[in-house]
């Protein structure tokens, strides 16, 4: 038996200026539950602005966006308590320890979820009792991302999720990323690693100047930018001129 | 009922941990717990303890000495606190979970008051303690006076943590609340000690308004011959208040 899916996420012709600068130039795609969607692009190419203006914390100019058919700043509590984040600059209070920022987060949802088999999944359970701040680049990412899914989201934006990663950790970020999308989360990334959005996604699109440059299928992706693969499909189509 | 529990764990989870950070970070200890303290012993040791004048002394500018308090806490602890998680970013991560503003608002308020409060109860025993300082009137009276002045001075630190666009300008602005009022209001030099003009541009302090009530209902007057410095902190406190919800952000670029 076929179900269908209502989407997710939808945006809807996302514009966003920066003055007379396009940095989000009409983004339009939806995300499926369950679905791992990529947001490709190099540095500057407006990924960030466009999750940020997805999520509402930045305003855009045009574009109608809907997270599970609600409007993310209207509806911003209901939102986000099935919606999860990582931000790429995720920063802390002054002196919080891993367990205190861990239990000032979880008790924001209802029900409150169990974050502790989270820390040990992620290899964190023995720095509980650590100052956030004298974690390593690796664990405060793992951290971060532990904190954006730990009250089993619908969806989860995940901003440069492997930044600072060690090659272990990062299978085992994929690993975890993967598990979530068989329960059914869906998973928007952005990134420019090639071979992580190659393991990961089903579908994404590239980012050029605040346009889309190519999108769909990862096969699809690599058709577009005539490689052999998706890194080279990715330098031919951001090397073309415009 | 279930719902309001979850409140009210919430609020306590938060508190808790807001709590700690700020007895972590030494600047409210010293300037909102020490000082106070200090001063008080200070001027009991200039003017002789309880043989010499030091209990009247303490008595005469009681309300000063709680007021250090309030001020280190409402108008550098408070804004500095909240235009910092804004800086940092830290008010963005919570933009995106399901916390709503006035449960964040509140924590702080909550916290950063407790935190007060404990330096006033310090002042006091000090003074009760070591110079047989004995205050009179209503201590109920003298409380709800005490919340009147730390509600309006937090309400200007709640402001300036709203309007200030980022971290610097905010500590610019505490300082521009701050000092002044420490100096001028009879925290530190004695009101009356003032020339008769400085005393006319410093009666007009909103703290120095709160600084009369708490001395006037120390000494044993009644609220209703303090209506008019009630009425200006109650004024304060409501158009503070109304400014600082009203322009709330989560982060300094989301216009």
């Amino acid at each position: 038996m076929k179900t269908t899916h209502e989407p997710v996420l939808t945006v809807d012709g996302l514009v966003k200026h920066y003055g007379p600068l396009h940095a989000v130039d009409g983004l339009t795609f939806s995300v499926e539950p369950g679905e791992i969607f990529g947001i490709l692009g190099p540095n500057g190419a407006g990924k960030s602005t466009s999750l940020e203006c997805i999520l509402g914390t930045k305003s855009m100019d045009k574009g109608r966006i809907r997270i599970m058919g609600l409007d993310p700043v209207q509806h911003r509590r209901a939102v986000f308590a099935r919606t999860g984040v990582q931000f790429q600059d995720s920063a802390w209070q002054n002196g919080i320890r891993v367990g205190e920022i861990c239990a000032a987060t979880a008790c924001l949802y209802d029900p409150e979820p169990d974050w502790r088999p989270l820390l040990e999944k992620f290899d964190l359970a023995k720095r509980e009792r650590a100052q956030v701040s004298t974690l390593s680049g690796g664990e405060r990412q793992k951290l971060s991302i532990l904190l954006a899914c730990m009250h089993a989201p619908e969806i989860v934006f995940l901003d440069e999720l492997t930044a600072g990663l060690d090659p272990l950790a990062r299978r085992d970020v994929w690993k975890f990323i993967r598990g979530l999308s068989e329960e059914g989360t869906a998973v928007v990334l952005t990134s420019h690693y090639m071979d992580e959005v190659e393991t990961l996604c089903k579908r994404g699109l590239m980012l050029k100047n605040g346009a889309i440059a190519a999108e769909g299928s990862i096969g699809e992706l690599i058709e577009t930018g005539k490689g052999k693969n998706l890194d080279e499909a990715y330098v031919n189509i951001m090397e073309a001129s415009v | 009922m279930r719902l309001l529990l979850v409140k009210i764990k919430r609020f306590v989870v938060l508190s808790a941990t807001e709590f700690k950070l700020s007895l972590r970070s030494f600047d409210m200890v010293l300037f909102g717990l020490l000082m106070p303290i200090a001063i008080v012993i200070v001027i009991g040791i200039i003017y002789g303890g309880k043989d010499g004048g030091g209990a009247e002394m303490i008595g005469n500018s009681f309300g000063a000495y709680l007021a250090i308090g309030i001020c280190a806490v409402g108008l550098m602890g408070l804004p500095l606190t909240l235009s910092d998680y804004r800086q940092k970013k830290i008010l963005k991560r919570l933009a995106v979970t399901p916390a709503h503003p006035a449960l964040l608002l509140g924590v702080q308020l909550f916290v950063q008051a407790l935190v007060a409060i404990f330096s006033a109860l310090l002042v006091t025993a000090t003074g009760v303690v070591f110079y047989e300082y004995a205050p009179e009137g209503s201590p109920v009276l003298f409380f709800t006076a005490y919340l009147l002045v730390l509600v309006s001075i937090f309400s200007i630190g709640l402001c300036i943590a709203s309007v200030a666009s980022d971290a610097k300008k905010a500590g610019l602005y505490c300082s521009i609340a701050y000092f002044p009022m420490l100096l001028l209001s009879g925290t530190t030099v004695p009101f009356e000690a003032f020339p008769p003009g400085v005393q006319k541009v410093a009666a007009v302090l909103p703290l120095s308004q709160g600084i009369m009530l708490l001395n006037g209902i120390s000494s044993g007057d009644a609220f209703t011959e303090h209506i008019a410095r009630v009425i200006i902190l109650m004024a304060i406190a409501g158009i503070c208040g109304v400014v600082s919800v009203k322009t709330f952000r989560w982060d300094m670029e989301s216009a």
